[in-house]
């Protein structure tokens, strides 16, 4: 909120500097955000204000806090404007259908008035805030707005048709044309509050007056309107017709019914003094009756509690006084009873907040130690960073994308009988799914930076996938990878090998791994379920050359998804130490002639199925195609580890053995075994 | 036989001494050390040896043999240091190769570290769905119904599942989470006080794109409750947590302000170094647990009370930075998170 030094100063006494109301207003709440010095000495001053201090956005409300945090004396303007004419409710009828949208609408009259320009220091003030000066008679509203936070409205009332005001819902498609210059007609909805004569809609309560009513510089005789209106109602409908104006503001912040009276009285005055002319006798209202002020007590021990500071009670009382809180001991009990202006003032604790802000958060002590309980071994943290660690070893960089995506690129990746969860809005038309995989948002990040000239590039990123499965919805951890690679069949064990060590990690070095060969996944070619221990832990496999077209990627891309934070809860894995093995091994290579079909994992399989004791490890070397081989073969060499662990093998000793590797590979793989 | 062997070992040195050129060594070796050598050439002879001489033979053969070799092994490296002294193409200047390619994302970087600090401090790190229900979202959270802040203006709510079009009611029930807050709820409903955590995620909130907006962003958010925690406590481990990542010259201040899960509540600046300069920047809320928080989750707010505060990642790791624009942190180029 705009406020003004001068202004301010008005109701101060003593006067506050620029400086000082600034520093203030920040202890209270409501930090500085803006400075503006004016030639004339003014300095206009913008304040941050907070959704439950509605009582604040006007210059008394300000006041009212400098005054209570320095022990300044607030003064009020007090109105009494003279009153000569006839009766009010001689010259206007006013019916209120809807007490509980709006719980008070009052209206004074005014006759024989001249418009004209505002005077000067009326302009300035104004001009200081930011407002534009129109004339006496609109300043006059807009100047007790920012005085009391009151917003009013003026009607002209020889275009009032049939000298009635009544309060009610609008018709559906009601016309409704508002004050301004190039403003279009509204259609209004049933649910708008509408302020209306004997035949239409004269203004939309609490948010915009309407154009045909309004006043002009031939208006004589005016209705002040001075009401006040339920706060969601009015957010509502300024949200529904996407008008917002300051009385909008200040109504959704709240309006009490007690405050109506006395702004309606100020605003006569003023106007009387300006425009001159005559007051009618009386006010008409119509509304429910004004509800009374909140009791509210706290307990001064319980304030010191939530603090950690000895405040004495004495002080306590001192500063609720200064806030108008009529605070009163009772045992061991402050009773207070909430200014009606307050609608943040209902708890104890609110009152506890009070004291709190009028004490001065800098003002709290900090101390230079604590007491600490040590927590826990924080596994899935630890597991987390374990993990990327790894990967940032292995060349891998991270990357944090949206969970939205578009349906475009979310299509390829939605598992089988689950569908995408997607937001319900229309901003995020372009992208409204919640990502079913992490992949998609990989490739688009890969072609972001191919297209900055960025080559061999691995990337990875651990966050929540989602979607809806059996009427419900799922959102899983994961972790997902991609990699660049040149040759499909190295790239792929490549890729193998980042998820061998990642499992690694997290469970230590007995984990069993394995890749089972899967056509689930179309996104992939060829893809492959990762088991690890036995169980499906995600997926991996080379990019499939649609999908990498869908993205606009022309090399060939490893990639990897895996739903590891299921292992991270027993992160870390226990480890145990081995005596290295002192005897040396003996090696022998194996190349068998398969079908190129048969994958290494049967042949790895059929060798293990022998339980050769002495058969240490069995690793794949190459894979060899060529003419030599044939079409449709190709020989796999593998290498055999043998080793006791109490003696030094002989030729001899593995020979058996070989053998019946050999055999085995010969008769369940057919393999033809070259020497 | 002995003489022969001598002749051998003093005539093959000799000849060694003079060679200073791989070919002259080669042909060195195929004299003397090869399979046809002159000492694999003698070896026949020891078959005429008589029986008692055999050990004292044996042994010089070997000797002569292993010094024929050591002088070879020497010959050879001094000729082949020489070689590539003098035909060496090393410039020891090129630049290197990459290495050391992979990173950590900066905003990852910068939550362990700040989740590494609160750690020390007694935090335990806890996690929480991002897909939540209102109840969690708002209504725990002393949020009621007609708070603007539920506006479907200001969040990502879901569309119902399996409903074909936008449904005015959110029946979905469902949203992205729009505060991290969640997550203290979720605690506080499966854990009996005291409770000490941080918890770290994305959050979601309908902006529109800038140079300081980003529909997604990451909030750390803190909780404590026990008996007797204040205010104090409050400050105490907010300005602890600022000189510990910041620096020691590193300062709090908590400005009054007003959110629906606690109270008192205040806007918490730090004084951090930002291009070389210490400023005070904003970085989140605070404040002590609302008693009708305590009161949804079931804990008595007379014995227990404590604290909350949620602090904005981004802006943190921006200005510590300097990254000027926040959608450089979502476009991933490899070029801007490799400067990290």
């Amino acid at each position: 909120m705009y406020a003004s030094v001068n202004w301010l100063n008005e109701y101060l006494d003593p006067p506050a500097a620029a400086d000082e109301q600034a520093a203030l207003l920040t202890r209270a709440g409501f930090p500085l955000e803006g400075r503006q010095d004016f030639p004339n000495g003014d300095i206009q001053q913008d304040f941050e204000m907070t959704s439950n201090r509605g009582d604040c956005v006007c210059h008394v409300g300000l006041a009212r806090e400098i005054a209570a945090i320095s022990g300044r004396t607030l003064k009020l303007p007090k109105p009494n404007p003279k009153v000569s004419g006839s009766q009010a409710s001689e010259v206007i009828k006013v019916t209120n259908n809807e007490p509980k949208a709006c719980p008070r609408y009052t209206a004074r009259v005014i006759r024989g008035l001249k418009v004209g320009p505002s005077p000067k220091w009326l302009a300035d003030r104004l001009t200081a805030i930011n407002q534009i000066p129109r004339n006496n008679l609109v300043d006059a509203t807009n100047y007790v707005l920012f005085e009391l936070g009151q917003p009013t409205h003026v009607f002209d009332l020889a275009k009032l048709q049939g000298s009635k005001i009544i309060v009610r819902k609008a018709n559906k498609d009601e016309p409704f044309l508002p004050i301004g210059e190039g403003e279009k007609s509204v259609k209004l909805s049933a649910q708008d509050l509408v302020i209306a004569d004997a035949n239409r809609a004269v203004a939309i309560a609490g948010v915009k007056g309407g154009a045909e009513t309004a006043v002009t510089d031939t208006t004589t005789d005016i209705v002040i309107e001075a009401a006040t209106f339920n706060r969601v109602m009015v957010r509502n409908t300024s949200r529904r017709h996407n008008i917002a104006s300051d009385s909008s503001y200040r109504f959704e912040r709240g309006v009490h019914a007690g405050q109506v009276d006395n702004a309606a009285e100020r605003l006569a005055e003023l106007i009387l003094e300006l425009c001159g002319g005559e007051l009618c006798e009386g006010v008409v209202v119509d509304g429910d009756p004004i509800p009374d002020s909140i009791a509210v007590s706290m307990r001064p021990q319980r304030c010191r509690k939530i603090l950690g500071v000895e405040i004495s009670t004495d002080q306590m009382l001192k500063w609720l006084e200064a806030l108008e809180f009529q605070p009163t001991v009772d045992g061991d009990v402050i009773k207070c009873l909430a200014p009606i202006y307050r609608f943040d003032i209902e708890r104890e604790i609110d009152l506890i907040e009070e004291v709190s802000r009028m004490f001065g958060h800098d003002n709290i002590p900090v101390t230079e130690t604590m007491q600490i309980r040590i927590a826990p071994p924080q596994s899935i943290q630890l597991a987390r960073q374990a993990i990327a660690n790894a990967l940032v070893g292995m060349g891998f960089v991270e990357t944090i994308t949206h969970s939205l995506i578009s349906d475009k690129a979310a299509e390829p990746f939605v598992p089988r009988e689950t569908a995408t969860l997607r937001v319900d809005d229309d901003r995020a038309k372009a992208e409204p799914v919640l990502r079913p995989s992490i992949i998609p948002s990989l490739l688009r990040i890969r072609r972001h930076n191919r297209d900055n000239g960025v080559q061999d590039l691995k990337l990875f990123e651990s966050a929540s996938t989602f979607g809806t499965k059996d009427g419900g919805h799922y959102e899983n951890f994961r972790i997902a990878m991609t990699a660049d690679i040149d040759d499909g069949s190295e790239g792929i064990r490549s890729m193998r090998g980042v998820v061998n060590r990642l499992a690694e990690v997290l469970l230590g070095p007995e984990i069993s791994v394995e890749v089972e060969p899967c056509s689930n996944t179309a996104w992939l070619q060829p893809g492959a379920i990762v088991k690890i221990n036995g169980k499906a832990m995600g997926v991996m496999g080379l990019l499939s050359r649609e999908v990498a077209t869908q993205f606009d990627l022309d090399s060939a891309i490893a990639v990897a998804e895996l739903d590891l934070p299921e292992l991270y809860k027993n992160y870390p894995p226990e480890r145990e130490a081995h005596a290295l093995a002192t005897f040396p091994a003996v090696e022998r290579d194996i190349s068998a002639i398969v079908g190129e079909k048969l994958a290494w994992a049967e042949i790895d399989v059929v060798v293990n199925k022998l339980n050769i004791q002495l058969l240490e490890a069995i690793e794949f070397v190459t894979t060899f195609r060529g003419k030599q081989i044939g079409a449709g073969k190709k020989s796999v060499t593998l290498r055999l580890r043998f080793r006791a662990q109490d003696r030094t093998l002989t030729h001899e000793d593995v020979d058996v053995q070989f053998e019946q590797v050999i055999n085995a590979l010969k008769s369940q793989l057919k393999a033809e075994i070259r020497k | 036989m002995l003489d022969q062997l001598n002749q051998i070992q003093s005539q093959g040195l000799g000849e060694l001494s003079a060679i200073s050129d791989a070919d002259a060594l080669e042909a060195w070796r195929i004299k003397y050390l090869g399979s046809k050598g002159l000492i694999k050439s003698a070896m026949p002879g020891m078959k005429n040896v008589s029986k008692e001489d055999k050990p004292a033979v044996g042994k010089l053969f070997n000797e002569i043999k292993r010094a024929l070799e050591t002088a070879f092994a020497e010959k050879s490296k001094e000729i082949d240091s020489g070689s590539k002294k003098t035909t060496s193409t090393i410039d020891i200047t090129e630049p290197g190769l990459p290495c050391g390619q992979g990173r950590r994302h900066v905003l990852s970087r910068t939550i362990d570290e700040i989740t590494e600090v609160f750690a020390r401090m007694g935090f335990s790190v806890v996690y929480g769905p991002e897909v939540e229900d209102e109840l969690h979202n708002f209504d725990a959270l002393n949020i009621p119904r007609d708070h603007p802040a539920r506006e479907p203006i200001d969040n990502f709510y879901l569309r119902k599942v399996g409903a074909e079009s936008s449904d005015a009611s959110h029946g979905s029930g469902l949203m992205l989470r729009s505060q991290t807050s969640t997550v203290q709820i979720r605690t506080m409903e499966n854990t009996e006080p005291p409770i000490k955590v941080i918890a770290v995620g994305r959050v979601y909130r309908p902006d529109t794109h800038d140079a300081t907006h980003f529909s997604m962003f990451h909030q750390v958010e803190g909780l404590y409750v026990d008996k007797n925690v204040t205010m104090v406590d409050l400050k105490t481990t907010l300005i602890q947590f600022a000189r510990a990542y910041f620096g020691p010259e590193a300062e709090v201040r908590m400005r009054p302000s007003f959110f629906p899960f606690t109270e008192p509540s205040a806007e918490v600046d730090m004084k951090m170094k930002v291009k070389g300069k210490w400023q005070w920047v904003e970085l989140g809320g605070c404040g002590m647990v609302d008693p009708n928080v305590f009161d949804a989750v079931g804990y008595d707010p007379e014995i227990w009370t404590g604290f909350a505060f949620g602090l904005g990642i981004e802006r943190i790791a921006m200005r510590k930075y300097g990254i000027a624009d926040i959608r450089w942190l979502f476009e991933n180029d490899a070029r801007f998170l490799r400067q990290f």
